[in-house]
């Protein structure tokens, strides 16, 4: 069943740009029917500048409703793609908040309000958080592809055929870097897989003979980071009776 | 005087900005305490042992003290001087202890990513059975 969406879910920006040029609309015609002021380019100023935070405090009531409500999904904000949270994230963000809270407090609290001089201290401070964040990616770049082991997502099927037929398996696989097949047999009543000698692309392509009745055939593949072999398929060859 | 004047203008927009910050920080905040935003794993080593990392520890704890600390140096400034022109310094001392503090944890990191990588392949070739 669909979900019946919201006042706020449909379209919220377009509500706040209809309300803020409401907004800017009736400033002026205040501008306008006071008058006494007269129509000087400092009171359109002041009329902008009202309309600008009017239109900044929508925006920022919308995103934190949104962040509030769930629709900005801040569920993986420190996490690493394997989902396990981030530490170099966290501090990074926490030291963000920061710097970004102590700018604005001095800002708003000059009169009138002015920017203040960041000292070499504190982007120094910002350098480091920043910095660590960098080479812990990198670093965590390298545990997530020792992690990410191949894995057979397609495995060859088994297969019937008679003398004389030509017959592909083929197994498609995943994995980081680069992967490396190898098509292995093993004979009835041996339990060894044994290599395939110039087997080592995707598909094993055979002419189906009577003393491949019975053999199973399975893929080794191989990555930097890991092993994995498909499930054995076994081929059939039977004599054409027809 | 108009309630659109200038100086009116000035104080709304300094109260909006506060009031935007706090309130997306209080819902970040709000989020991370109550486990919506995901912290599994946040002081867990990632080595193949697992188990609580001191350099995380250390490096999670030297992060809030240093934050808390210069918050209150920004308090301190907003307190003592009318038109403060510059963000407060932050002394050097807590700036070296803090690089040592990343030094570590980024060098336990990538000494944990060595043993991750020498653990070897987990999935050996399946034999038939």
């Amino acid at each position: 069943m669909k979900q019946k969406s919201s006042f706020f879910e449909r379209g919220i920006f377009y509500y706040i740009l209809l309300f803020a040029g409401g907004v800017v609309g009736f400033i002026f015609a205040t501008w306008i029917l006071a008058g006494g002021a007269g129509v000087s380019m400092d009171n359109l100023k002041v009329a902008i500048g009202w309309g600008g935070a009017l239109l900044v405090g929508l925006i920022g009531t919308a995103i934190v409703y949104r962040m509030y409500n769930g629709t900005i999904n801040l569920t993986q904000l420190i996490s690493e793609p394997t989902g396990e949270a981030s530490m170099s994230r966290f501090q990074l963000l926490i030291f963000t908040f920061v710097v970004a809270i102590s700018f604005i407090l001095i800002t708003v609290s000059n009169k009138p309000p002015a920017f203040p001089d960041i000292p070499p201290t504190v982007l120094a401070l910002l350098g480091i958080s920043a910095g660590s964040y960098v080479v812990s990616k990198g670093i965590q770049k390298d545990i997530t592809i020792a992690r990410t082991r191949p894995s057979i997502s397609v495995s060859p099927e088994s297969i019937t055929a008679v003398p004389g037929q030509s017959v592909t398996f083929t197994a498609t696989a995943t994995g980081p870097g680069n992967l490396r097949y190898q098509w292995q047999r093993i004979v009835p009543g041996q339990k060894v897989a044994v290599d395939m000698p110039g087997q080592d692309q995707q598909s094993l392509k055979l002419i189906a003979n009577t003393v491949f009745d019975a053999n199973e055939f399975q893929c080794k593949l191989t990555a930097d980071s890991g092993e994995a072999t498909s499930a054995p398929v076994t081929l059939h060859v039977q004599e054409d009776r027809g | 005087m108009m309630w659109f004047e200038w100086e009116n203008l000035k104080v709304f927009v300094r109260f909006e900005m506060i009031a935007l910050l706090v309130a997306i920080m209080l819902s970040v905040v709000h989020r991370l305490l109550t486990g919506s935003i995901n912290t599994k794993g946040l002081l867990q080593a990632k080595s193949p042992a697992k188990g609580i990392s001191p350099a995380r520890v250390q490096l999670l704890m030297l992060t809030g003290s240093v934050a808390l600390y210069y918050l209150l140096l920004v308090l301190q400034t907003l307190k003592t001087q009318s038109q403060p022109l510059k963000l407060p310094e932050l002394p050097s001392e807590w700036l070296l202890v803090l690089g040592g503090s990343h030094t570590f944890y980024l060098t336990s990191k990538a000494a944990s990513t060595a043993r991750i990588k020498s653990a070897g392949a987990p999935n050996q070739p399946t034999l038939f059975q």
